[in-house]
């Protein structure tokens, strides 16, 4: 059996399926955030402190956000990892896959939208098992036992099927396409990565800045040494 | 070059523009909503968890005359959005910023709102955050419409 390669892209544009790609990598991702995520609000809602009151626990963390600033901070937390993270990484898919917003961007849109219900879905199911993560986290062990005996799968499958919440999973699943067809856009329209974007931008801005430093080294270089 | 000129400049015609459309969608947003708060207010848990779930109807329903009106004026202004994607996008950020911290700021400094636990800094802390994070979503649904009639344009 052989294997057909895809044909090479013209003008450098990439493949249709390269924004469902991205979206699926960047759900992938967003994931792994959204554990992270769970992990710093269990330490920022001082939870930690009230269960465990051990001072070594989360030193590092406890170090970064002293408390009480730390509850103040998960609003600006969120802001930061659930819209400027996916935001980036569509920016630096874009450039990599060369995927453009002016193509074929039905299917990617349709990936980004499932993609963004299915965050919620797990942002809730995380939210669940919060306790028994951050239990797993700090003593190895998935159960807490001063734990209420209702069942968090239970409670989350409840929750799931309502209407509400399935509205609230349609409206995450156009903001997130939303997101993600703008990440796209800057990074098909500005052609460089994040990274390099800024890079570009401070250089830029360095060179407008007057130098003023030249002036005396001529003088200096013309004196007789 | 006389093609290039056609097109709205970042200062004449672009972000004063798009800021203002954004604040007045997000204005009329704002105001649907305390009309909804208005129309059922907060008395009981169960009708505070109600008007909170109409208000967020509400402004999913919106959505859609947002992304008309943007839709419709950016097919009114000629842009050149390859070059202008960060203006346009800032522009309808901060439109909207302005409205939310409009209505979130006094909120947040009035003495009910402080008094509930939290302090002043604590409150006004955390109502920047959320009109931020509103006003970002804003930004994308916005800049999506935007593209899409770009995109029929071109």
């Amino acid at each position: 059996m052989t294997v057909v390669p895809e044909p090479a892209p013209e003008n450098g544009e990439g493949s249709n399926l390269n924004g469902v790609k991205a979206a699926l990598a960047v759900g992938g991702i967003m994931v792994a955030v959204y554990l992270l995520s769970s992990v710093l609000q269990i330490y920022e809602n001082e939870l930690l402190n009230t269960v465990y009151r051990y001072p070594d626990e989360f030193a590092f963390l406890r170090g970064l956000f002293p408390s009480p600033w730390s509850t103040d901070l998960i609003d600006w937390q969120n802001v930061v990892l659930f819209q400027l993270v996916p935001f980036l990484l569509f920016f630096y898919f874009a450039v990599r896959m060369r995927i453009s917003p002016l193509g074929r961007i039905i299917p990617m849109v349709i990936a980004m939208g499932v993609v963004g219900g299915c965050l919620l879905v797990v942002q809730n199911f995380i939210h669940v098992y919060q306790s028994n993560i951050s239990s797993l986290l700090l003593s190895g062990s998935f159960t807490i036992s001063n734990m209420s005996p209702t069942n968090p799968m239970s409670s989350f499958l409840n929750e799931i099927f309502t209407p509400l919440e399935i509205g609230y999973i349609i409206q995450q699943g156009v903001l997130f396409a939303a997101l993600g067809v703008t990440g796209i856009a800057f990074g098909s329209f500005s052609g460089e990565t994040p990274f390099w974007t800024l890079r570009s931008w401070l250089e830029s801005e360095e060179e407008s800045q007057p130098e003023v430093m030249d002036a005396p080294q001529d003088v200096t270089a013309g004196t007789p040494g | 070059m006389a093609a290039d000129e056609r097109y709205a400049t970042k200062w004449r015609g672009l972000l004063p523009r798009f800021v203002l459309a954004s604040l007045v969608i997000a204005f009329a947003g704002e105001l649907l909503q305390k009309a909804v708060s208005e129309l059922f207010p907060f008395q009981y848990y169960s009708s505070l968890t109600f008007t909170l779930d109409v208000q967020i109807v509400v402004s999913f329903a919106f959505f859609p005359f947002a992304v008309f009106a943007l839709f419709y004026l950016s097919s009114r202004v000629r842009i050149d959005l390859g070059n202008d994607y960060a203006s346009v996008a800032a522009s309808i950020f901060l439109g909207t910023l302005v409205v939310a911290l409009l209505f979130g700021l006094p909120e947040a400094l009035s003495p009910g709102y402080a008094g509930s636990g939290s302090s002043v800094v604590d409150s006004v802390i955390q109502t920047t955050a959320g009109a931020v994070e509103g006003s970002i979503y804003y930004a994308f649904v916005g800049f999506a419409a935007i593209l899409l009639s770009y995109r029929r344009r071109m």
